[in-house]
């Protein structure tokens, strides 16, 4: 029971903090508060809610359903809005009843075709619409007792600028409160809150009130106007909410802003001939429009993973953009031992133009020669008749190795590409490998491939002059597309693994996948870990880590107590830690300190660096950080620097955080030790027996 | 003018330019120099007879082996066989080039530990392997491969003992087509002995099996033997996997791969008879990938020994004195015996002189300087006249010589390492009496004595 109800009111406040775009149970119950000075807001307003939350369970709509979020925010503000004009009477509850299961039915039905057609959240249309039908059909309900003309002197400040009142009126409208004091409330609720929001809500006020001003050349007018808040809205929505806040994101905020002007003109003379505020059309038609179409022309920063703020929302974006490339093609190297790369992107003899994405690759000896003995038989070749290994999982095309190896010296001008396979990868590219040798074709079309599998000898047919394996990435099937850029996953050089464009006489070769270290990072629900944990070699307590999943498939360690979550997962042959969430101090994020990410491998010695999420590091400095970031997405940034000092520890060092960290695998699951030095308090996990 | 001296006349074989179609022709069959240092340099620094150790060569000889099968096989591991040559020098250098340990008994092991190999870098071998040994390897990480049933028990016990599950491999064998079928070493394919050792170590709770071992033999010839030796391994591998519900994570091919000495009774010179090791790297990786899918890829082991090293080294001997046999067949007696040249029981070594010598060849024997019979190193060159004083320089010598010799007679001459930069080391200096008498106790009622 107690536990229903705490559900109950974690939902009621939660659906408060909506309303500002927040999720904050604090934020969610101080403007419950605010609500309270008005009286009949304030009970409808629950009433509405409370309403929602009984139709939807009557006709079987699931807690878990996302457009449960919907109704319960747009029936609140529909709520408000039924108090806004009506006192509290049997008859503006029956009314208010009425008008929420609509929002429901409203809600439920705008959000499936939204969501599934358009891909766009329902916003708050059903508000809108449910309020002027109610608005509009009030005018025929005489019974109802209209209280709007009570106004509450004792919340507004009358020594206040006019610029002020307007400014804070503005806010309060939010609550349906157009008083300072609520105003003020809300305005320090949401700079606790976020400061992008902040920034967002108090320049979209300005730039379209100053617009308002302008084409209606009364200052006095324009910030009297109660439907500006309209322009808080779009901004926040548009700057920090479903676009991931950044410079782009602001313009685009104040964009639709100003156009939101005339709409808002517009709309209201139309509305006002019937009586009824516009609401929050203004609002709901701007941020759609931009949302729909930047989605659809491929604008790169739209936020498909909204999170609690914009902080978090843009942390989670850069952490995401920063560490893990989703774009670019990162296949494999398609060889095995290490070779050289004889021509690189945009290099001097073939790679240009169209075809300027591809890599040469050959095998040099200590003297960088390419072959043995004379160099005059291709036998003499280091790489001739070495095996061509798949870089990615796809099924192959197109193949061919019908052409005739060049004698040393000679090319084939008519064939450039000589021998060739095209395998069409799972992610929607193709990889064309050319100068085959003869006959040594071990697939055929149709196949699917792993990468690593066998796909024939690296020959000498084509425009080769001398034997050498040719690579690259394009979108379309056919044999010399345009090549696009692309990366090796999981290669190395000098020992260090590398992510860069590879330059000419680089040598290099990939990592060896280990089935081993494979087996003891695969992790599996409810795999427990039980941990001794010593601070400055002085046993503190005993804790423990547990396996979990949450809906959307994604797995992470949870610490019992606390509920900490660490997401991690395995791609691309790497270990990764995705992201943490949970206390500051949590011992999770030693777990994430020690090992952002590790590839899958055993080799003694091999470095690699990776960087990790600030917020990791986040103190109370972090309160603006994120704010400066926005405007400058490659700001700070810790990096982090690994080793593989043997086959089971890894060895970690974030010098700018002053930081070390070893951690030590199991021999058959998980990880054994977690040290890390933060501070100069050591800190010691070790895994329990 | 001086009287010409009389030299008995025999009979020569003529032979002219290219006629024989078989034979390898030196053009040069003397050398004064190895890997740039002059002999007449070495034998000063070091005495003769001296091996000597091109560590140029080895460590080129393993790149171009390494090069050519990480090429063909993404997941390879050179480990040293340290019987072939277990001078510290000669591992430090494969160490260097990244190549582990495999050993095969606790002293080479602990010659490995003691050169500063970690334990889990070495891989344990060999069909006796004492508890205590056991033990220390499954403490330190080694590998360890099982050759019989007993030995699966004993490591059993040792596991028990130490309260802690360890990994370890067993070594088949295997019919592979060639003869002899080296049956002696681990458990037999065929029989399925080697299902039911796999069987037994899924049964115990103290072992667990993740690696294969093998090894089909020595001086091999065929590469396709390789072939075979790979498909059974894979074969088993899937078996016990799929069966036990085991991790392969390795298999261990051994060596076997043959060097460029001569075979005695063989024909063909050996530029000729004996395959080149990219077909022996090609038929082992060929078969790998064609047979396993990439997820499967276990970490291959080679343990090459011979076939790496031993074109490396040379043995440096001074002609001492020469001799007619009563069958007139000429003789000379050199300065080094077959007790420091345990493979001259199976090579013709090829013999180069320290200056060029005018004179036609003649078929003669070498003896050493041992006062035992059996003392023959070179039964058939074909040398110059030689005069006394004279370098024999006899080659390939680097592999099992300077492990299996034997101190008999004479000390045990020294061994030069000429290094990359031309300077000669020496990395194992020549017996004194104390290095022989040392571990020698003498009774003390037997001390005196009055002749």
């Amino acid at each position: 029971m107690k536990k229903h109800l705490l559900h109950f009111t974690d939902n009621l406040l939660h659906s408060y903090s909506t309303l500002l775009f927040m999720k904050s149970r604090i934020v969610g119950a101080l403007l419950l508060l605010c609500t309270l000075f008005n009286i009949n807001i304030a009970i409808l307003g629950v009433i509405a809610w409370l309403t929602t939350f009984a139709f939807a369970r009557f006709i079987g709509i699931k807690k878990e359903d996302v457009v449960h979020t919907v109704y319960t925010y747009n029936s609140l503000l529909v709520g408000f809005a039924i108090g806004y004009l009506f006192r509290i009477t049997p008859l503006s509850i029956f009314l208010t009843i009425g008008a929420s299961i609509l929002t429901v039915l409203l809600s439920y039905t705008l959000f499936t075709l939204f969501n599934y057609y358009l891909r766009l959240p329902v916003l708050n249309i059903p508000f809108t619409i449910v309020s002027s039908i109610i608005y509009l059909a009030a005018v025929k309900y005489s019974a109802l007792f209209v209280d709007a003309s009570y106004s509450k002197d004792v919340l507004n400040i009358a020594s206040l600028p006019p610029v002020l009142h307007g400014f804070f009126s503005s806010f309060g409208v939010l609550l349906f409160s157009p008083y300072d004091i609520i105003g003020i409330v809300v305005i320090v609720a949401i700079l606790l809150y976020s400061r992008i929001i902040f920034l967002l809500s108090v320049v979209s006020y300005f730039v379209g009130i100053s617009i308002f001003a302008l084409l209606k050349g009364s200052y006095s007018q324009a910030i009297s106007d109660i439907s500006s808040f309209n322009f808080i809205l779009i901004g926040i929505a548009l700057g920090g909410i479903f676009l991931i806040p950044s410079k782009r994101s602001y313009i685009l905020a104040l964009t639709g802003v100003i156009i939101s002007v005339f709409i808002l003109d517009a709309v209201s003379v139309f509305w006002s001939t019937f009586g009824i505020p516009i609401f929050t059309l203004p609002f709901n038609l701007v941020v759609l429009l931009f949302v729909y179409v930047l989605r659809n022309v491929g604008y790169p920063k739209v936020n498909n993973f909204i999170k609690e703020s914009p902080e978090e929302s843009l942390a989670n974006y850069l952490n995401f953009s920063r560490r893990f490339d989703y774009f670019t093609p990162q296949p494999f190297l398609p060889f095995s031992g290490k070779w050289t790369v004889y021509q690189g992107f945009d290099d001097k003899w073939t790679h240009k133009g169209h075809w300027k994405y591809a890599y040469d690759f050959v095998i040099t000896d200590d003297d960088d020669k390419t072959f043995s003995e004379k160099g005059i038989k291709l036998a003499d070749y280091y790489c001739y008749g070495k095996p061509i290994l798949s870089p990615i999982n796809g099924v192959i095309v197109e193949a061919s190795d019908s052409l005739r190896d060049n004698a040393i010296g000679t090319v084939d001008r008519k064939n450039n590409w000589g021998n060739y396979i095209i395998i069409y990868s799972e992610f929607g590219y193709y990889v064309e490998i050319s100068h085959l040798q003869t006959k040594s074709l071990k697939v055929k079309v149709g196949d699917f491939v792993k990468h690593g599998t066998i796909l024939a000898n690296c020959g000498n047919s084509g425009y080769s002059p001398q034997p050498h394996l040719h690579m690259q990435i394009q979108y379309l099937p056919k044999l010399g597309s345009e090549t696009y850029p692309f990366f090796f996953s999981n290669i190395k050089q000098n020992n260090e693994l590398t992510k860069n464009d590879l330059k000419i006489n680089m040598k290099i070769e990939p990592v060896s996948f280990s089935r081993k270290h494979n087996k003891i990072l695969q992790f599996i629900l409810d795999d427990s870990f039980i941990y001794e944990v010593q601070k400055n070699g002085e046993i503190f307590s005993e804790i423990e880590f547990k396996i979990k999943m949450l809906t959307d498939g994604s797995y992470f360690f949870s610490q019992t107590d606390t509920n900490d979550r660490l997401f991690f997962g395995i791609e691309n042959s790497k270990f990764v830690f995705y992201s943490y969430d949970g206390k500051r101090d949590g011992l999770l994020k030693y777990l994430f300190y020690g090992l952002p990410k590790m590839p899958l491998i055993k080799e003694k010695g091999l470095l690699w660096k990776e960087e990790l999420p600030d917020e990791l590091f986040s103190s109370k400095k972090g309160w603006i950080m994120m704010l400066i970031k926005s405007f400058k997405h490659n700001l700070g940034g810790v990096m982090g620097n690994y080793k593989m000092e043997n086959d089971y520890t890894i060895r970690g060092e974030i010098s700018s955080m002053k930081l070390k960290s070893k951690i030590v695998l199991d021999k058959n699951k998980g990880f054994r030790e977690i040290f890390v030095t933060k501070d100069n308090v050591e800190w010691r996990l070790s895994l329990k027996k | 003018m001086s009287k010409k001296e009389y030299i008995k006349p025999f009979i020569k074989k003529q032979t002219a330019g290219n006629m024989n179609k078989f034979g390898s022709f030196y053009q040069k069959n003397y050398r004064d120099e190895i890997a740039g240092a002059k002999i007449d340099a070495i034998v000063e620094k070091c005495g003769s007879p001296v091996f000597v150790i091109d560590e140029k060569a080895i460590r080129e000889k393993y790149r171009e082996v390494y090069r050519d099968f990480s090429s063909r096989y993404p997941k390879v591991q050179f480990s040293w066989s340290y019987k072939t040559n277990y001078l510290d020098a000669i591992c430090a250098v494969y160490h260097q080039e990244g190549s582990i340990a495999e050993v095969v008994s606790e002293f080479e092991y602990q010659k490995a530990r003691r050169l500063g190999v970690p334990g889990n870098k070495i891989i344990f071998n060999g069909p006796f392997k004492p508890e205590e040994a056991l033990k220390v390897a499954f403490e330190e990480g080694a590998i360890v491969n099982l050759d019989n049933f007993d030995e699966i028990f004993k490591a059993e016990r040792v596991a028990k003992e130490m309260g802690q599950i360890v990994d370890v491999g067993i070594r088949l064998n295997m019919d592979t087509g060639v003869y002899p079928q080296w049956s002696r070493f681990g458990f037999n394919y065929e029989n399925r002995n080697a299902y039911d050792a796999a069987k037994r170590i899924h049964k115990s709770e103290w072992l667990n099996l993740t690696g294969l071992h093998s090894h089909i033999g020595t001086f091999m010839l065929e590469p396709k033997a390789y072939a075979a030796q790979v498909k059974v391994m894979i074969d088993f591998m899937r078996i016990v996997e799929r069966e036990f519900d085991m991790t392969i994570e390795s298999l261990d091919f051994g060596g076997g791969f043959p060097s460029r000495n001569k075979l005695k009774g063989t024909y063909l010179p050996p530029e000729v008879s004996v395959p080149p090791l990219s077909d022996f790297i090609a038929a082992i990786s060929n078969t790998l990938l064609s047979e396993l899918s990439p997820d499967e890829y276990p970490t291959v082991y080679m343990e090459t020994g011979r076939g790496l090293i031993d074109e490396a080294g040379y043995l440096v001997t001074t002609v001492d004195a020469i001799k007619r046999l009563p069958s007139g067949l000429k003789s000379y007696i050199i300065d080094a015996g077959v007790n420091y040249l345990y493979t001259s029981t199976w090579y013709n070594y090829k013999v180069e002189v320290d200056r060029p010598i005018e004179g036609s060849y003649e078929n003669c024997i070498v003896y050493g300087p041992l006062c035992m019979n059996i003392d023959v190193v070179l039964e058939n060159a074909s040398l110059p006249p030689l005069s006394r004083g004279t370098r024999l320089i006899l080659s390939p010598m680097a592999a099992y010589n300077v492990t299996q010799w034997m101190q008999f007679i004479r000390y045990r001459p020294a061994v030069a390492m000429i290094m990359d930069n031309g300077d000669i080391e020496i990395i194992r200096r020549a017996e004194n009496l104390e290095d022989v008498v040392g571990p020698e106790r003498l009774p003390e009622k037997l001390k005196k004595f009055e002749l």
